[in-house]
């Protein structure tokens, strides 16, 4: 699967399932650029159709209603949308 | 004698106080160094050309010689057309109120050659009656304290003046909550008339931003009675005399709770906002009459209220041959020889009687003269002249045209014809709308037609807009509400066409308005620019009255314009103008229901579909369809037209570039909430993701032609 990573800060193993065209997924990732975190993305729209079934599986463990972005926090925590306060919050 | 210094002008009000024997100044320096020299006080008039109660005033004293001598001598006068000026009136009705506790028009200010007030009023009398002090008491008196005085009265000035800084400074940031719907909800449902409709005793104005906030409060919370409140008004409101069954369009407003005996004149606004009311209604209920309704709207402004290069006019006038509502207002007599025997149809369906079905207000008896009203079912009327409804409704609609024929030959009440850029962006965007919803391609060229002649003919030459075009001539710098209620128009008018040149307009002038309205220390938006004519203070207002107010339309826009091209900081000024006026709205929520329609779209949900597709492909078409099929005000709308390579709309956005059709069909990308949803070609897919539920049928009550 195409993961991508972006490094910086360590605030724990974040996970962003994204959609390439989604405009809050975009300033999702932008707002941790700004903040200068560790995380890592995948536009799940870009997959093969096998890799895509798999991801949505993933993201519905979290995120029942499959939404973008899903960010996932340490494989527990789930932000769903572009949720600023909130993903500042649990990423201090 | 010489007409005075308004035959100058181009305002029809002012034109028609040209040949007062009273010296009228317009509003201007001239008026002010006049007043300065001669050391008198200013004794500034203000109305509009179809303001009934400006008529009597201007008969009775202005057009008198005796008052016109008094106040020639005691002061420089000066009149104002407040559609013209709405600065100006705004100011000084907000003085009026101050000073007398109540407002109205025509309004009588005096104030010293600075502008500055001391004495406010509404209609005055020539003489002392209704206990009121009359002119030829008042002008005397005024001039004795303006001499003898004038410390005392410069007291007053002073307080006065203090007064409105304050109020202008009004800051309290507080902040508003979901719960403000709801107790805006219950104040609308204890004021509602389970009778007649509408709110509150009479007289009762259509006031139809209330009904669109109900709308939208059915649509949040499921409540079925705020639905019923919208349609027993919408359909009480039409078959009453509020509504003109031979010619179309809606009266100002009704003298009783019944919707019966109107004052008779026709505001450019109230169609906008009223025939919104109706076509929103229509998308909820699929209730035909509310369609044809909001058609005959639309074909009255057509047919009377469009200048031939495409602007609106501002209003008719009530009067006609010096009498209220002549031209509307007929006698069984007339109205047999005009029909012959199917006279009787019109009769029974609009309760004409021999001796006339109102009795007047002023002198309390019948006249012979009927004003056209419903008060049954269709298919009842049907079925006492044994006939079928078919039948009626084609008998009916023929026979009305009849009778249109022979109004038309009357003595027309006066059109004011001026056109002003803020009520034709409510028009426009009223055409916009009810064209998307009802598929009617001559309500967009209307639209379209009158957004053009307003950007080629009202824009000064650095494109900043202006307020008034009459007579070859555009003139008076744009307020707030020219801007807010015109970019709702371009919105409305993108949403409709899809085309980006409205939006890109959209954009440029929500930028002027940011520049030259915006307070950047307390937020919110001043009514005048900050390069426009020194008043006494520059108000900041957000009270929905008989129009929506200029920064409650400004609050919608930012939000929509925000969403559409995922531009943060519209969004954060429309934060900021929630708390600013959130103290103000919390003490009388029902005064601002325009603001919280822009609020319940903040609080959401809300979603911004794109569809990406061949614009001219069927299924493009349908799934376009689709979404105005439903009620979903909360949501922004872009199509990305998938034959163009690189579609404009992508610069405008700045996300929309990687939008791309699956198979070369048309497919919805839907975000709600600050989240979106995987991409699909499937329409009710699309419309679940939309959380749209089943229409509601709504009863057939009076039932319309």
């Amino acid at each position: 699967m195409d993961i991508k990573h972006i490094q910086g800060k360590n605030r724990g193993h974040i996970m962003i399932y994204a959609l390439s065209t989604c405009v809050w997924c975009k300033k999702t990732k932008k707002l941790l650029n700004n903040l200068g975190v560790d995380y890592y993305y995948i536009d799940v729209d870009l997959l093969e159709k096998e890799e895509k079934e798999n991801a949505k599986k993933e993201i519905t463990r979290f995120n029942p209603s499959c939404s973008f972005p899903t960010t996932v926090i340490n494989n527990e925590k789930c932000i769903v949308g572009y949720k600023e306060t909130e993903i500042k919050e649990a990423l201090k | 004698m010489a007409p005075n210094r308004l035959a100058q002008e181009k305002s029809p009000y002012l034109l028609q106080h040209a040949n007062n024997p009273v010296d009228w100044f317009p509003w201007g320096e001239e008026a002010f160094e006049k007043a300065h020299r001669e050391d008198k006080p200013i004794f500034l008039s203000i109305g509009y050309s179809t303001c009934h109660w400006c008529h009597v005033m201007e008969k009775e004293s202005f057009e008198d010689y005796e008052v016109a001598k008094l106040l020639n001598e005691a002061f420089v006068c000066i009149k104002v057309d407040r559609e013209e000026r709405p600065d100006i009136d705004n100011l000084y009705m907000t003085v009026c109120r101050l000073m007398t506790g109540s407002g109205g028009w025509p309004l009588t200010i005096i104030m010293t050659p600075d502008k500055k007030p001391f004495f406010a009023a509404t209609y005055i009398p020539k003489e002392n009656k209704f206990g009121r002090a009359g002119l030829i008491t008042l002008i005397p008196q005024i001039q004795k304290l303006w001499r003898d005085q004038r410390d005392d009265l410069m007291k007053t000035v002073g307080q006065i003046t203090t007064v409105l800084k304050q109020i202008s400074k009004d800051h309290n940031v507080e902040s508003l909550h979901e719960s403000i719907l709801k107790t805006t909800y219950q104040e609308l449902h204890q004021n509602f008339d389970e009778n007649h409709g509408g709110f509150g005793n009479k007289p009762k104005f259509p006031s139809p931003h209330n009904l669109l906030f109900l709308l939208r409060y059915w649509n949040r919370n499921n409540q079925k009675e705020a639905l019923e409140m919208v349609e027993k008004t919408l359909q009480n409101m039409h078959a009453g005399g509020l509504f003109d069954h031979i010619g179309f369009g809606f009266h100002r407003y009704s003298t009783d709770e019944k919707w019966l005996l109107p004052h008779f004149e026709k505001m450019l606004y109230d169609q906008a906002m009223l025939t919104l009311a109706y076509t929103e209604a229509y998308q909820i209920t699929k209730n035909k009459d509310y369609e044809i309704i909001a058609h005959k709207v639309f074909s009255y402004i057509l047919r009377d209220m469009t200048a031939p290069d495409g602007g609106f006019y501002s209003a008719e006038d009530a009067d006609s041959e010096d009498e209220e509502g002549k031209f509307y207002l007929w006698t069984e007599d007339e109205i047999k020889e005009v029909l012959g025997k199917d006279a009787s149809l019109i009769i029974k369906t609009y309760n004409i009687q021999k001796d006339g079905n109102f009795t007047e207000e002023a002198t309390d008896t019948k006249n012979n003269k009927n004003i056209l009203y419903i008060n049954k079912r269709i298919d009842m009327i049907a079925n006492e002249l044994g006939i079928s409804e078919q039948d009626f409704y084609s008998r009916l609609s023929k026979a009305r045209e009849k009778l249109f024929e022979h109004r038309e030959k009357r003595v027309h009440p006066h059109k004011d014809d001026k056109i002003l850029t803020n009520w034709n962006g409510l028009m426009i965007a009223a055409l916009a709308k009810g064209s998307r919803i009802f598929g009617e391609q001559k309500f967009i060229d209307a639209a379209q037609k009158s957004v053009d002649f307003i950007l080629t003919k009202m824009r000064q030459s650095d494109g900043r807009l202006l307020h008034r075009y009459r007579d070859e001539e555009a003139a008076i710098m744009a307020n707030l509400d020219d801007y807010a209620f015109f970019i709702w128009g371009l919105i409305e008018l993108y949403e409709t066409t899809f085309d980006v040149h409205y939006l890109q307009t959209a954009l440029d002038l929500n930028k002027d308005l940011i520049s030259y309205f915006w307070d950047d220390k307390y937020d919110g938006f001043y009514f005048t620019p900050d390069d426009g004519e020194d008043l006494i203070i520059r108000q900041k207002q957000s009270y929905d009255g008989a129009i929506p107010s200029g920064n409650s339309i400004a609050l919608l826009n930012l939000i929509r314009l925000g969403k559409l091209t995922a531009n943060p900081e519209f969004e954060e000024m429309a934060s900021k103008m929630v708390h600013l006026f959130a103290s103000r709205i919390k003490q009388s929520p029902t005064a601002y229901t325009q603001f919280l329609i822009a609020l319940d779209f903040i609080i959401g949900p809300t979603y911004e579909v794109v569809i990406v597709g061949d614009s001219k492909a069927e299924d493009t078409k349908k799934m376009l369809q689709a979404l105005t099929q439903h009620f979903i005000p909360n949501k922004v709308v872009i199509l990305r037209p998938q034959e163009i390579k690189s579609p404009m709309i992508d610069n405008l956005t700045g996300y929309t570039k990687n939008h791309t059709s699956i198979n070369r069909r048309a497919t919805a990308y839907v975000c709600a909430n600050f989240n979106c949803k995987s991409p699909t070609t499937d329409i009710n897919e699309m419309l679940t993701l939309l959380n749209v539920g089943n229409t509601i049928q709504s009863d057939h009550q009076a039932g319309v032609e």
